[in-house]
């Protein structure tokens, strides 16, 4: 029936999508009593998308992983996904100083936004919350050791995917290195189950305008707009950069796919709008596969692997937040750094951004410890003032994370195939 | 002497041969009875003494310490200022307060010499001063607290809990002078060195520009700090520390019955309730001792 096609393509168009983030929004600034009321619908709904996301990046990792190595270009992959993924998480780091430096938001704090922040501070440090945060502070070793796990199931169960990525490119690496049928056909499975999952995931976004409305709402109605006033010089210079940022990404797809920014922007835009209403990079895994394979036209077996694995650790959206924090942090307390610690932040970024990665909400935050306990600079403060105006950062992390992957996709596979 | 004697008219009894047996007879009772009980008849007994002379004498220091005494518009009030009119009430005495003492020490010398009768004034209770005064029970447990320079404590080297980090030789820790913290720092952080501040003020002020880690009170104290100027918590961290300050009256050694009255007196109110109602008027949530 053409009636229930246009009705069924209406609810997946990305414009109505955002028009949900911004009824959201409106009912959880506006209404958070009706906002809480509804919240729970958007956490069944993220709970839905997320239950098919692990098995789409344990399908797509052996898959991919598998089919490179079967076709012996493994190596040459290899090096352009480090550097690439290297590469690019390091300019963002280095976008979040250029910024930081420019602007010094945390040093322009009047007498009025420090009483503002200290009665956050406070009431946050009364219901005791804040010292749970501090224990969440994994040296190099610990993050060895949650990607080795001695139980991968037991990893998986706990959400602790960085492990089970780990796992998903050794066992690829190993029915690729076989060579023979028996692994050829075990690949064909697999790559059979992915394809399920993502028609699963495109059935559960005909409810993504409901979903996003329900999440936007429960989670800008807990945030204090007087905080988010006095951390304003912060915000502003975090979308700033943030901005930046994309519009490089842009710049990049436009020039490696042939095309102009406008259209390079259309192909990533439901990417972006599931990444910005669901906060979760790893939701919009499905929407960056079909951007970066079917959108952009790239090579979908590279890309396959590309995408799961950079949601993992080629986090660049969160290793410019957690840089700029960083800096805030070190202008709030009035510290110079030297040369040397400057050139220390973007490297203490970018593994606090992958151990956040596996965290779960606040103690994702308290990662921040990995930049700043080395400076012996105090974490507590910086971890509340984030959490409490974590709802309007969130979104835009994600959306960078998000970008910044299927950018480094574009550059990191070729065009697909003709016919292919 | 026969019994019909009884039956003769009084005008005719023998008035001055029966007055001397008589008198006789009242010494010997009277010296009788003090033998039996000495005490009773002492005339320096003090709840007496304080009760015919229609006034308790209470001291406090001369600073106001908010919410326990200040002077306000009309006249004191406050925690102890509420309690000390109640004690006065039911010992049917008026209330009369003595306010020479310059800190909490100086408290202690005036209850030891007597220029007062009792010293309700957010009296810590400790071994050093039990030597000196006599105790009631606590009519209020504080916890021991801190506020610490974060800065400063993230310049420590890491320890399994904040307070342990701050018992370190380098660390100096702050607190008033002529106060039971003097003592509590020294037996809470040994290795640190404590630093004594007269005013409260002067402390924060060095505390703010990190010339002292922390800076040592009770938990009301240093939370109404936070409370007053918000700003400081980006800067301070409020830290409860994991000892009691128990606050009770101070009296003279001599007047044990007013000690014995008064744990009497302290324990009633807290079955009436008044002191709870006194703790949510004045103390509020957060800040009392509570044992692990």
């Amino acid at each position: 029936m053409p009636r229930t096609d246009r009705l069924l393509r209406a609810l997946k168009s990305p414009w109505l999508a955002l028009a949900s983030i911004v009824l959201g929004s409106y009912v959880g600034i506006a209404h958070p009593s009706l906002a809480k009321t509804i919240g729970p619908i958007g956490d069944v709904y993220l709970a839905l998308l997320e239950m098919f996301i692990l098995p789409i990046v344990v399908t797509a990792l052996i898959h991919s992983v598998g089919r490179t190595l079967m076709e012996g270009i493994g190596g040459r992959y290899l090096r352009r996904v480090v550097l690439i993924f290297f590469v690019g998480m390091m300019a963002a780091s280095l976008m979040a100083l250029a910024v930081g430096s420019i602007f010094h938001p945390g040093a322009a704090l009047g007498k009025g936004d420090r009483k503002v922040l200290g009665q956050a501070v406070i009431q946050y440090e009364q219901t005791g919350t804040a010292n749970d945060i501090r224990q969440a502070e994994p040296g190099i070793v610990g993050f060895l050791h949650t990607m080795i796990p001695g139980n991968v199931f037991a990893a998986a169960s706990n959400g602790n995917s960085l492990a089970l990525v780990f796992f998903c490119i050794v066992t690829g690496a190993a029915l690729g290195l076989m060579q023979n049928d028996k692994a050829k056909a075990t690949l064909r499975i697999v790559e059979a189950g992915y394809d399920a999952f993502m028609t699963i995931i495109s059935w559960i976004m005909y409810a993504l305008p409901l979903g996003l409305f329900c999440l936007v709402a429960a989670k800008l109605a807990d945030m204090g707009s007087d905080v988010l006033m006095a951390m304003g010089a912060f915000v502003s210079v975090f979308y700033l950069g943030a901005l930046a940022l994309i519009l490089i990404y842009l710049m990049l797809t436009a020039w490696r796919t042939k095309r102009g920014m406008w259209p390079a922007l259309r192909a990533v835009k439901e990417a972006l709008i599931v990444a910005a209403g669901t906060s979760s990079r790893f939701a919009a895994i499905p929407a960056a596969l079909r951007a970066v394979n079917v959108e952009l036209r790239r090579d979908p077996v590279s890309s396959s692997l590309v995408i799961p694995l950079g949601m993992n650790i080629n986090l660049q959206g969160s290793v410019f937040y957690f840089t700029l924090a960083a800096l805030f942090a070190v202008q709030l307390y009035g510290r110079t750094l030297t040369p040397a610690e400057y050139l220390m932040l973007p490297i203490a970024g970018m593994f606090a951004a992958i151990a956040a990665s596996d965290a779960p909400g606040i103690a994702a935050i308290g990662m921040i410890s990995i930049i700043l306990a080395p400076l012996g600079i105090p974490v507590g403060v910086t971890i509340i003032l984030l959490s409490v105006i974590d709802p309007i950062l969130d979104p835009v992390v994600s959306i960078a994370d998000v970008h910044g992957n299927c950018t480094s996709a574009v550059l990191i596979t070729g065009p697909q195939e003709p016919g292919g | 002497m026969p019994s019909d004697r009884w039956w003769t008219p009084a005008s005719r009894l023998p008035w001055r041969a029966l007055l001397t047996p008589l008198l006789l007879a009242c010494l010997l009772g009277m010296a009788r009875a003090a033998d039996r009980n000495p005490v009773y008849e002492q005339p320096n007994s003090d709840l007496p003494r304080i009760q015919t002379a229609g006034v308790l004498r209470v001291a406090l220091t001369q600073a106001d310490y908010r919410p326990f005494y200040e002077q306000g518009p009309d006249g004191l009030h406050g925690f102890d200022i509420d309690l000390a009119r109640d004690v006065a009430r039911r010992l049917g005495v008026k209330v009369q307060f003595n306010r020479v003492a310059k800190n909490w020490d100086g408290l202690i010398d005036i209850i030891a010499s007597g220029r007062a009768d009792v010293a309700i004034s957010a009296l810590s209770r400790s071994l050093k001063r039990a030597e000196r005064v006599a105790y009631t029970e606590p009519y209020l447990t504080l916890s021991q607290a801190l506020l610490v320079n974060r800065l400063k404590l993230a310049e420590l080297k890491d320890g399994a809990t904040p307070l342990s980090r701050l018992d370190e030789p380098s660390v100096r820790i702050g607190t008033l002078r002529g106060s039971s913290y003097v003592g509590f720092a020294r037996a809470r952080f040994p290795k640190a060195d404590v630093e004594l501040y007269d005013r409260w003020s002067d402390g924060l002020e060095d505390l703010e520009a990190g010339r002292i880690h922390a800076l040592m009170f009770d938990a009301l104290l240093c939370k109404r700090t936070l409370l007053a100027h918000p700003e400081l918590a980006l800067q301070l961290q409020f830290l409860k520390s994991d000892r009691p300050d128990p606050v009770a009256m101070a009296v003279n050694w001599h007047n044990r019955e007013l000690v014995h009255w008064l744990n009497i007196y302290i324990d009633t109110i807290r079955g009436e309730g008044y002191l709870r109602t006194l703790e949510a008027k004045y103390i509020g949530p957060g800040v009392q001792y509570a044992p692990h």
